[in-house]
């Protein structure tokens, strides 16, 4: 039969039925080499040499043998109690917790293991795994009973031996039991209480180990959920991808980025162009932003200026000195005024995608009052041409998307005709309307410098802008816009008098 | 005489409202806290409750929702008029629920309103 000793075991066996002859032809020399001075091994090798049979120092070499696989052999946590009750001085013991508890994080695991090969992995309370620890570290023998309050947390009964272990990132409480009430040996204590010192390594290791994996597999997840194709390429060679044919996606154009601290790795999106994502994204960023805070506004003015015009509405009908009669009424004048412009304003900026009818007139007057603050430094007459016969026009539209394609275009002009200051000019934007069969051409007339002629087909390109303070997103948004619309913006420079005109056609109901 | 229960916590609705409810010729009582409302709607008789939904301390819905306490589902729809400036889908849907009439602030036309808070309540 073979021998399944350990093979420093199977060594000392061999040396012990070996004659004094082939001991003395051992390399000696070299040994002490391995040896630190009064070692353990050290001490093996002089009773082997003295050819004493020392059967507790065989032993003791068995457990570091032991020792040494369970610390190779194990690298999940929840492995270890299994490991702990396999050495042979802890064999007569029945059961094994280890508890673990990551700081910070909300409740700890419990590792189980008994000798019917019940395997168990549960959750501990923090209050509970705290209240345990202390108690084990306090303690010196660090022999409890069951007596202590955790019959939920613990399954043992009787006396148990248990260690605490402080790491840096964790708290960790190992614990082995009989299931009776016979304490422990002192031996065992001593042996109990020296497991930490291997087992505190092993599970800085395993434990680190195990949160990387975590967190790489949640990585993982979220990448292959991720809404658009994703490619992962180091030198060209794809690593990672969330689209079943790699290959064909490894083909299309995507969205490179650049991977800080790792050479020659780039993550691809594909779908969206890099001009839609960055406009898209930072244009609804600022609508549902907008959208919001009008909201807010409304309705937090809605009910103090209701109020108001009641209030005045009341005490103006009272009013005898018809001075005051007056001033009520227009107080309550007012007030409406205020109203309707925040509803109007609100109107404007909702967050619904849906088109709806307007009246171009009335819509054209908001967005120009809209644009008031913000071009209210430039010296400027705005004017608009082609409504009075049409009065009545209606589009069916987004009002939300045709607001900010008007108001940009409106405040661009503003912006134009204040970097012609010098020049003789007469500060004018046009609002221009044209119907021309079932179609609507809104233009935005300005006549500032115009246009380049070498930046003309640069304009509408994403974060392309010749002003200062430009973020080179406007135009770009604009016609992005325009394009939900279903429609696009025109730009040509006027001629002969100087100035751009941008326009937009529309479908009439 | 046709007694009134007012709330409102915005002073100036408040006391326009009342005076003018009063001068069609009905006791109104006004309380602009939900918790005071609720105890007055439990001990004494009202024949029409006006209630604003965004209150200083609890919901116009939390105080209707008291007032199951002394009266059916039935009658409260018939009781409560629920006034607000905030009438989102949700808050329509949730009216709805109780069954009784909501009136948007600001009114569009103050006198159909009073009428409305005179009638018979909600069919």
């Amino acid at each position: 039969m073979e021998d399944q000793s350990p093979t420093g075991i199977k060594e000392v066996k061999r040396f012990l039925s070996s004659s004094t002859q082939e001991l003395m032809s051992l390399p000696l020399k070299a040994k002490p080499l391995r040896f630190s001075k009064n070692s353990f091994e050290k001490k093996v090798f002089q009773s082997l040499k003295n050819r004493k049979i020392n059967p507790e120092l065989e032993a003791m070499f068995q457990f570091k043998e032991e020792l040494r696989r369970l610390l190779l052999s194990t690298s999940e946590v929840k492995e270890l109690p299994q490991a702990i009750l396999k050495l042979t001085p802890l064999n007569s013991f029945e059961s094994c917790h280890v508890l673990v508890h990551e700081k910070g994080k909300p409740v700890g695991q419990n590792y189980f293991f008994n000798h019917s090969n019940y395997e168990e992995t549960r959750l501990i309370s923090i209050p509970s795994f705290n209240s345990l620890f202390n108690l084990v570290k306090k303690s010196k023998n660090k022999i409890f009973n069951q007596s202590l309050n955790l019959k939920n947390d613990l399954d043992v009964v009787g006396n148990f031996l248990a260690k605490e272990i402080d790491l840096k990132n964790y708290s960790v409480i190992y614990l082995i039991s009989r299931n009776s009430f016979l304490p422990p040996s002192a031996e065992e204590q001593v042996l109990f209480q020296g497991l930490s010192g291997h087992l505190q390594p092993l599970l800085m290791k395993i434990l680190d180990k195990e949160k990387n994996d975590l967190k790489k597999e949640v990585l993982k997840k979220s990448l292959e959920n991720f809404p658009e194709t994703l490619l992962v390429k180091k030198n060209s060679q794809v690593l990672f991808s969330n689209h079943p044919n790699m290959d064909e996606v490894a083909k299309s154009h995507l969205m490179v980025f650049p991977l800080d601290g790792i050479e020659n790795t780039v993550m691809e999106l594909s779908n969206i162009s890099k001009d839609a994502i960055s406009t898209e994204l930072y244009h609804s960023q600022r609508v549902s932003l907008l959208g919001e805070l009008l909201n807010t506004l409304q309705h937090e003015l809605s009910n103090p200026l209701f109020g108001l015009n009641l209030t005045g509405t009341l005490l103006a009908n009272d009013a005898h000195n018809s001075e005051t009669k007056e001033i009520l009424q227009e107080i309550c004048l007012n007030a409406n005024r205020s109203q309707t412009i925040i509803k109007n304003f609100s109107n404007l900026y909702n967050d619904q995608q849906e088109f709806k009818r307007i009246q171009l007139y009335k819509f054209v007057e908001e967005v120009i009052t809209l644009t008031k603050s913000e071009t209210k430094e430039i010296q400027k007459k705005i004017e608009c041409i082609g409504f009075e016969a049409q009065d009545s026009i209606e589009l069916e539209t987004n009002s939300t998307c045709l607001t900010q394609i008007i108001f940009n275009l409106i405040i661009n002009a503003g912006q134009a005709i204040k970097s012609a200051n010098a020049r003789v000019n007469q500060n004018r934007i046009v609002i221009q309307l044209t119907k021309i069969e079932q179609t609507v051409t809104i233009a935005v007339i300005d006549d500032g410098p115009g246009v380049k002629s070498e930046l003309e087909t640069n304009i509408f390109e994403p974060f392309f802008t010749t002003k200062e303070s430009g973020t080179g997103l406007g135009l770009s948004i604009c016609q992005n816009l325009a394009r939900q619309l279903g429609t696009k913006i025109h730009f040509q420079n006027n001629s002969p008098f100087p100035g751009a005109t941008f326009s937009i056609n529309l479908p009439l109901v | 005489m046709y007694k009134i229960l007012l709330i409102e916590d915005e002073p100036l609705i408040q006391k326009s409202l009342k005076k003018l409810l009063e001068k069609r010729g009905v006791e109104v009582v006004v309380e602009s806290r939900g918790r005071e409302a609720i105890q007055l709607i439990l001990n004494q008789k009202f024949d029409r409750i006006i209630c604003d939904l965004m209150l200083q301390d609890i919901s116009g819905f939390d105080v209707i929702e008291e007032a199951k306490g002394r009266f059916t589902m039935a009658e409260i729809s018939k009781l409560f008029i629920i006034i607000t400036a905030y009438s989102s889908p949700h808050v329509i849907e949730k009216a709805k629920q109780y069954g009784c009439l909501l009136l948007s602030k600001p009114f569009e036309n103050i006198e159909e309103a009073l009428t409305i808070f005179l009638s018979a309540g909600a069919p």
